[in-house]
């Protein structure tokens, strides 16, 4: 299912397939308990297994072998789950100092390597606007200056380059906010007087990004903030133009 | 032939629930939404009107003559308008009348499709401040947005009555769309002579007026059942003098069943108010851009649903059973405090008046159930969430108090016979949950008082600008937050045990591992809160580490549900009511379970969070767990409580339609949260050319989440109907109709008061060979904390 990042389909895929084999396990496991133990007496004239009585604690019922194997199969499957969710926390934690992460240093500092390197942008919050600055980078990289209508409100455009990666210091005025990429499944709290930022990797779901006009989805805001909450909102624009 | 009749009606209904829900998704809803020019405003002046702007129309008359020009001038007042010395881009309006026609008489007016708008063009188009015409030399250039009144002409119809809707900008003159910008709209009616009977227009339902009148109707209807259950008490002996005496017994009463009785009154209540408001949610998100509800409104009753389902409806339920249950499933004549017990009752609806005062007066919390910080202490939260949060204080008394009174009664006041390892498990799930209410609901407590201080003597907490700290409030509320999870959902696992191994008629499986797994679980619940915070900004570290922590809860809920699975191996199934209910609980809290499992995938969680896949699976949990589980407990042990066998029909029926249309609501949710629905937002997006969000043919989805909605609502009528049905003519219940092994099923059907002879405490035998009589080395530890008996300092 290609729904937001690789990153997030690959995620989502590895968990779809366990999340199949367990419930599958289980519900077939409690549709044949529930269909084969069914019992076959009438009103309340039952058979007792275990001679359950009032007033009497009921002989124990348990088998520590099964129940070692379920807690330690569970064990070993959550481990492996853990291991699996463990790699792609490089793309959403990158340092942006670190030369050997997938992004790279920044572009134009000493040391990066043109092929893969990062562009520093800024996205301010307010009630109810989102700011985009893109730090004068060159117009086919990064654009902010239009803006859209979007169901009856104007909305700010940000217009950003396939294939190039983008750090962004992420601001808020006022409130808590949080701007999430839909398309890109990635978002981050804007807490005001704390510093946080989000990489962005734009990404197209046409081989030719949707021509001239690029590809556009939204960009809705994510923490609750106030009345306009819904409306505050931005279209994200991507081309390779 | 009984028999057929019956399944012949069950297919029936089956068939007939099977067709409305799988109609309902083909109707279409709206690709865009209403929203348009002349309810809007101009399209650039955001989504809400602005009370600061009022729009006239003068010169209509009461009633019209025939086919004849009346002159309307069109204006406003206030909002940003004016202020500018400049006269330029001052405003606009737009005016449509629903028949006669509009006509424009100056060049400053249009009229376009029928409708008459200001004629008007951008005179400052650099913003400089000044009339381009000037700057360039020439005189100053008047057009239709350079005045704040226009008039036109109105040639009213033959016959029948005309509305005028008017829609108003007022701009600050900058030449740039901005919040600065306002907008309002007015809508006025007016008759012509032939017309005396013509209906006037029905105004749209003001959704606190019907929030408002179906509350009322639900407590006449509470006031209904009391009075009734009055008279049916002693119908021979009926008077009224006999009501003043009876009610006063229930108000100031101490004995467990009967506090535990108005937790369950109380509780089902406000179940039902959190559920007209969901109701009410789900009309506005039927269809993209719909305005049932204005954004202000909708955010209050999404704050409201959260605060009253989880507040004041699931806790005050599981109180309920606890109340019964404790007591008489360990041997005690009561709790340990009596009155400390009512105190913590009562605490409740006084602190639920608080927590509504804002809805009476129309500016209810808008701050969401976790209320977060900084928005809570900010201006534009509504004035009522002050009351929200000294409700909630309340709330945190009561709950403290509860959770004082279970721990000492499980501890104190067992039966002399019961080990520690001998307890019912719905006891041991009511000692875990109230364990960790007791040690985590201070650390939120500590959050209110300091946001009630913070909006009203001033403090600073909270307020970034005075060196506050936002996320101070969500590491508070979170780590009372995720626990409480647990403390609603863990006693219905206790529920589950206890219906399941008495259904199957056998022991439950592995009742050491259960009591583990319950334990893990409240150790667990205090290390994962930071799952809530992944995307917050919070430290990397210690999101990795509630990663990690986060994964391990799967391990001892794993093991309850295949103990549970266990269970009926080698069975004998008993098929009741409770029984359906606690298999559809092992179906939706597996669901939910695993769908959980997807956030702590950190890659993952940064799409997922604050998204519908979020409200599906803690629906799944909250409804499809703890509900579930409560209703189960409900056909489980309403006969004891009530002296009378619930109807088993009824309850099928309860069963198949709200499992189904449960289902029907929050299964497709998942979807639309990955597609791209945001939770907590008053519409939603679709598709168009312009963007993608949602896809158009998934919107659909909506609508028929909306029509479960309302399906799964009235469902749960059938139970409450079923409840009254069973206390007016019900089959008198034995003291053990399930075939059950705990105490609660030695004493008759109702229990008598005091529940047990204290002098005369009920023996438990146990049925296996060995049985430790001395007590281990933990309980040994344990019992040298407390207080001897014969201690001196005591006994004076």
């Amino acid at each position: 299912m290609s729904i937001a990042s690789a990153t997030f389909d690959g995620l989502w895929n590895h968990y779809e397939m366990w999340s199949a084999i367990v419930g599958g396990f289980t519900f077939l496991w409690l549709a044949h308990h529930s269909l084969v133990y069914r019992s076959k007496d009438v009103d309340d004239d039952w058979e007792d297994i275990d001679g359950i009585e009032v007033g009497v604690f009921p002989k124990h019922n348990d088998d520590l072998k099964l129940e070692l194997a379920w807690t330690i199969v569970p064990f070993i499957l959550i481990v492996w789950l853990t291991y699996y969710s463990w790699g792609p926390i490089n793309e959403v934690w990158a340092s942006p100092d670190d030369p050997d992460s997938m992004y790279g240093l920044e572009c134009g500092t000493e040391g990066h390597d043109p092929n893969k390197c990062y562009h520093t942008i800024g996205i301010t919050a307010q009630q109810w606007f989102w700011s985009f600055d893109c730090n004068g980078l060159d117009a086919d990289i990064c654009d902010s200056s239009e803006y859209q209508d979007l169901n009856g409100t104007m909305v700010p455009v940000l217009k950003l380059k396939q294939g190039e990666y983008f750090y962004a210091n992420l601001s808020s005025e006022d409130v808590t906010h949080a701007p999430w990429f839909v398309k890109f499944g990635v978002k981050e709290d804007a807490v005001p007087g704390l510093h946080s930022a989000l990489w962005i990797a734009p990404t197209c779901e046409t081989a030719n990004c949707g021509g001239d006009e690029g590809e556009s989805t939204l960009l809705l805001c994510t923490e609750y903030c106030g009345d306009d909450h819904a409306y505050m909102a931005a279209i994200v624009n991507v081309h390779n133009n | 032939m009984m028999k057929r009749r019956s399944f012949i009606q069950t297919f029936a209904i089956l068939v007939i629930v099977g067709l409305a829900l799988n109609l309902a998704p083909e109707a279409d809803s709206l690709p865009s939404g209403i929203g348009g020019q002349s309810e809007k405003g101009c399209i650039c002046h955001g989504a809400i009107p602005d009370s600061g702007v009022t729009p006239s129309i003068t010169g209509l008359p009461d009633t019209f003559t025939a086919s004849t020009t009346y002159t309307l001038t069109v204006s406003f007042t206030g909002g940003p308008s004016g202020t500018d010395a400049n006269p330029m881009n001052l405003g606009g309006f737009n005016l449509a009348a629903s028949s006669g026609t509009l006509e424009a008489i100056d060049e400053w007016v249009r009229v376009e499709n029928g409708e008459a708008v200001h004629n008007g063009i951008d005179d400052d188009a650099n913003n400089d401040g000044v009339d381009d015409a000037v700057a360039a030399g020439g005189t100053p250039i008047t057009s239709g947005n350079d005045f704040t009144s226009w008039t036109v002409n109105w040639t009213s119809p033959e016959s029948g009555s005309t509305t005028f809707n008017l829609a108003v900008n007022s701009v600050n003159g900058d030449g740039v769309a901005s919040a600065d910008d306002k907008w309002n709209t007015m809508s006025v009616s007016v008759s012509g002579p032939s017309s005396g009977v013509a209906a006037e227009p029905l105004e749209p339902a003001d959704p606190f007026v019907v929030l408002a009148t179906l509350i009322i109707v639900s407590g006449l209807l509470l006031g209904i059942v009391i009075l009734y259950t009055f008279y049916r008490a002693n119908p021979d002996g009926f008077s009224w003098e006999a009501f003043a005496p009876w009610i006063t017994e229930w108000l100031t009463s101490t004995d467990h069943k009967k506090v535990g009785t108005l937790y369950f009154l109380a509780g089902f209540f406000f179940l039902g108010v959190g559920g007209i408001m969901a109701m009410l949610i789900r009309v506005q998100l039927a269809v993209p851009g719909n305005d049932f509800l204005t954004q202000d409104q909708y955010n209050q009753f999404f704050t409201m649903h959260g605060t009253v389902m989880i507040f004041l409806a699931a806790m005050p339920l599981i109180n309920g059973f606890a109340n019964w249950l404790i007591p008489l499933q360990i041997g005690a004549a009561d709790l340990a405090l009596p009155r400390i017990n009512a105190m913590s009752f009562w605490l409740q609806p006084v602190g639920a008046l608080l927590i509504f005062t804002g809805i009476f007066s129309g500016a209810a919390a808008d701050t969401g159930w976790t209320g977060y910080a900084p928005y809570i202490v900010s201006e534009t939260a509504h004035s009522g969430t002050t009351m929200w949060v000294a409700g909630q204080i309340m709330l945190v008394a009561s709950s403290t108090l509860t959770g004082i009174n279970f721990l000492t009664t499980i501890c104190a006041m067992r039966a002399p016979t019961m080990g520690w390892m001998q307890m019912p498990l719905f006891t041991w799930s009511i000692f875990v949950a109230n364990l960790m209410l007791f040690i985590s609901i201070p650390a939120w407590g500590v959050g209110l008082i300091q946001v009630y201080l913070d909006r009203t003597i001033g403090t600073a907490f909270y307020h970034v600008a005075s060196g506050g700290d936002p996320l101070l409030w969500s590491h508070l509320f979170w780590y009372f937050g995720h626990p409480e999870v647990y403390v609603v959902i863990v006693p219905a696992f206790g529920i589950i045990s206890e219906v399941i191994a008495t259904s199957a008629r056998r022991s439950v499986f592995g009742y050491r591992s259960m009591v583990y797994a319950m334990a893990g679980i409240g150790i667990v619940a205090f290390i994962v809160y930071g799952h809530h915070m992944f995307t917050s900004g919070m430290s990397p570290t210690l999101r990795f580490v509630t990663m990690l922590t986060t994964m391990l809860v799967a391990v001892p809920t794993g093991i309850k549900i295949f103990n549970w699975l266990k269970t009926m191996h080698k069975g004998s199934l008993i098929y009741r009511t409770h029984t359906l209910w606690a298999l559809g609980f092992l179906v939706t809290f597996t669901l939910g379970g695993i769908s959980g499992m997807f956030f702590p995938s950190l890659a993952m969680d940064t799409h997922l969070h604050e998204t519908y896949f979020v409200v599906a699976h803690f629906h799944y949990v909250f409804v499809g767990g703890t509900v579930f589980g409560m209703f189960a407990g409900i056909y489980y042990w309403f006969p004891k409580m009530s002296g009378k066998m619930m109807d088993e029909n009824w309850g099928l029926l309860h069963f198949l339609t709200a499992f189904i249309s449960f289902n029907g609501i929050f299964w497709p949710m998942h979807k639309l949260g990955v597609m791209g629905m945001a939770r907590r937002h008053h519409t939603w997006f679709v598709s168009v050319d312009e963007y993608t969000n949602i896809p158009a043919e998934m919107a659909s989805w909506n609508l028929f989440i909306s029509v479960s909605a309302f399906l799964f609502f009235f469902s749960n009528f059938i139970l409450i109907g079923n409840m009254i049905k069973t206390i007016v003519s019900g089959k008198k219940a034995p003291a053990d109709p399930w075939g059950g092994w705990s105490f609660e099923w030695m004493c008759t059907s109702p229990p008598p008061t005091p529940s047990f002879d204290p002098h005369n405490l009920p023996v438990l035998h146990d049925a296996n060979e060995y049985h430790e009589e001395e007590p281990g080395k933990f309980a040994q530890w344990f019992t040298g904390l407390m207080v001897p008996e014969d201690d001196s300092e005591v006994s004076h």
